[in-house]
């Protein structure tokens, strides 16, 4: 009983998924509780009981809708590695027969923009959280940007840059550098001036007081805005591309629109959250080792 | 207390300078395109064009042949800003009531979290905005399909939030009120929903944010009217300046919107213990 409830507390403080949560330590610490493989199994066989009442619940909400409004998981499955080499409604349009290319070429965008915009934000955000006048004046600035709303700004991208991919990628760029500036603002502003006075106190000099007050505070709060930055990108591509792209996964889905491929939309849209929650734990990983001293469960 | 004073006085002088600089930087841009190229007053008009000439131009979006007028422009953009509010609202507050509500039950049982976590978890992961698509086939320019799109986003957002929430309840808490015999509603009641009230109301702010992208989505893709359609109309007529008339209007709102949202997160979180 005693073990239970332990290990349920040795649980509940993993609990949000972030990349520091991820410590072998604690993976021992359940193995060595003895009862953790009860517990994993009970979380398997949920998670599969949940994946199937998914698929259920799909493939009876297709049998009531009827094929063209919503196919089959099924006929959705059969389709998902041909669409990418080939698809009748794409072949009569363009050169690359499938949504392949389409995906390959949003997905560059998407990296390149988010990569932009971090590197902009980064150095916003420094200037932010080394100097006090710079995040008085900024702040203003920054909170009448940040109301705008990342979308309103892409009909602005899509006239200044066209809409031949640069328009997209800067709008991306954007939106990740306000997102991070956001953050790194959000790290200043919580971190207690105690601190650095402390530091200072101690001797610190000033690159001895940045290295150790303000990046630690600064760095997490980074890698979390861009990964929100990441994540979000990826639909303000497709919607930027449907207004109006000659290229990628947005202009694949005007075309599959017009044909009405319900099913091969579907899988289109599969694949990019597919793509999208794989670079999301390729990038935890990559950061995990920048914030490996943050503990489990910041408190 | 006069040092203290000054700093304010220093404090509202330097936000004025940031938006100073926003506005400056804008003018400055405008006339240096306006006198670099042909047309770079279309890419860009000054801060006066927008507000003297293109507000007036928004009473062409209401009518084939009205008249140019600031009153006339502002009916329009008044007009065009109830569908567009309304469906933000709707949706949102349909949204938060489904996800919220679905993200208590699931958090009530163990065996029906285990079973319902994995399947939305792995919803989550579509990107939400990458749906229009299929929302679009399905509801074409009807009403119904926006408002639906934007609650099954907000939705989708709420039920973790709110299933995480109430796991990072601390578990003392729960434990001494079980131990006081408090009963599973009166748990809830009492100890878990004020508990999670900061973080939902937190994830509903978030929420909200997305909301806005979602609505200007729908609206730039299936309806026939709001303010984001009015925006790809401007689009479409190359008018920048109507368009930068109607992006400070979603700048407006979205601020007032956030202010009040804000005044109700301080009043809902009154008894919690000011962290600043």
């Amino acid at each position: 009983m005693q073990m239970a409830s332990r290990n349920k507390v040795i649980q509940r403080s993993t609990a949000p998924p972030r990349a520091s949560a991820i410590r072998p330590g604690i993976l021992l610490a359940r193995v060595r509780a003895g009862i953790s493989w009860r517990r994993t199994a009970e979380r398997v066989i949920g998670a599969l009981v949940g994946f199937g009442l998914l698929v259920l619940a799909w493939w009876i909400a297709a049998n009531y809708l009827g094929p063209e409004r919503l196919p089959a998981p099924n006929d959705v499955a059969s389709i998902m590695f041909r669409i990418l080499s080939s698809s009748a409604a794409l072949q009569s349009q363009e050169a690359s027969g499938g949504i392949g290319p389409g995906l390959a070429y949003s997905s560059e965008h998407v990296l390149l923009g988010v990569a932009l915009g971090a590197a902009i934000g980064i150095f916003i955000g420094l200037m932010i959280g080394l100097s006090k006048v710079a995040n008085e004046i900024l702040s203003s600035a920054i909170e009448m940007i940040r109301a705008i709303p990342p979308l309103a700004a892409a009909p602005f991208f899509l006239i200044w840059f066209g809409t031949s991919g640069t328009g997209q990628l800067l709008l991306i760029a954007f939106y990740a550098a306000v997102m991070v500036v956001i953050n790194a603002r959000a790290a200043v502003l919580h971190l207690d001036p105690v601190h650095e006075a402390f530091a200072a106190t101690l001797g610190a000099n000033w690159w001895q007081r940045v290295r150790t007050v303000v990046l630690p505070a600064f760095v997490p709060e980074v890698i979390g805005g861009i990964r929100v930055a990441l994540g979000f990108s990826w639909g303000i591509e497709v919607v930027a591309e449907l207004l109006g792209s000659q290229q990628g996964i947005g202009h694949d889905f005007v075309l599959l629109s017009t044909a009405l491929q319900v099913d091969e939309i579907i899988a289109a849209i599969i694949w990019i959250s597919v793509i999208a929650a794989v670079v999301d734990r390729l990038y935890l990983v990559m950061t995990a080792y920048f914030t490996r001293w943050v503990p489990a469960r910041a408190q | 207390m006069i040092l203290s004073t000054l700093s304010r006085y220093r404090k509202l002088l330097l936000s004025f300078a940031g938006i100073a600089l926003v506005f400056g930087l804008w003018e400055a841009e405008a006339y240096w395109l306006a006198a670099t190229y042909k047309y770079g007053s279309d890419l860009l008009p000054t801060i006066q064009h927008v507000f003297s000439i293109s507000l007036p131009q928004m009473a062409r979006f209401g009518s084939e042949n009205a008249k140019d007028s600031f009153l006339s422009g502002i009916v329009v953009l008044l007009d065009h800003s109830r569908y567009t509010v309304l469906r933000l609202v709707v949706g949102t507050a349909l949204g938060a009531f489904i996800g919220i509500g679905l993200g208590l039950a699931i958090s009530i049982n163990r065996p029906i979290r285990l079973v319902l976590e994995p399947p939305i978890l792995l919803v989550r992961n579509i990107p939400l905005l990458a749906l229009i698509p299929l929302f679009s086939l399905w509801f074409g320019a009807q009403e119904v399909g926006k408002i639906a799109y934007v609650a099954f986003a907000i939705a989708v957002m709420l039920v973790i939030n709110t299933v995480q929430a109430v796991a990072n309840v601390r578990a003392i808490y729960v434990n001494y009120a079980r131990t006081l015999g408090a009963s599973a509603p009166a748990l809830y009641r009492t100890v878990i929903i004020p508990s999670i009230l900061p973080e939902l109301l937190a994830g509903l702010k978030v929420a909200l944010g997305v909301s806005w992208a979602i609505v200007l989505a729908a609206e730039f893709l299936m309806a026939n009217e709001g303010l984001g359609k009015l925006l790809i109309l401007a689009q479409t007529f190359f008018d920048v300046g109507r368009m930068l008339v109607i992006v400070l209007v979603f700048v407006v709102y979205s601020l007032i919107l956030n202010a009040v949202f804000d005044r109700i997160t301080r009043v809902a979180c009154k008894w919690l213990p000011a962290t600043k």
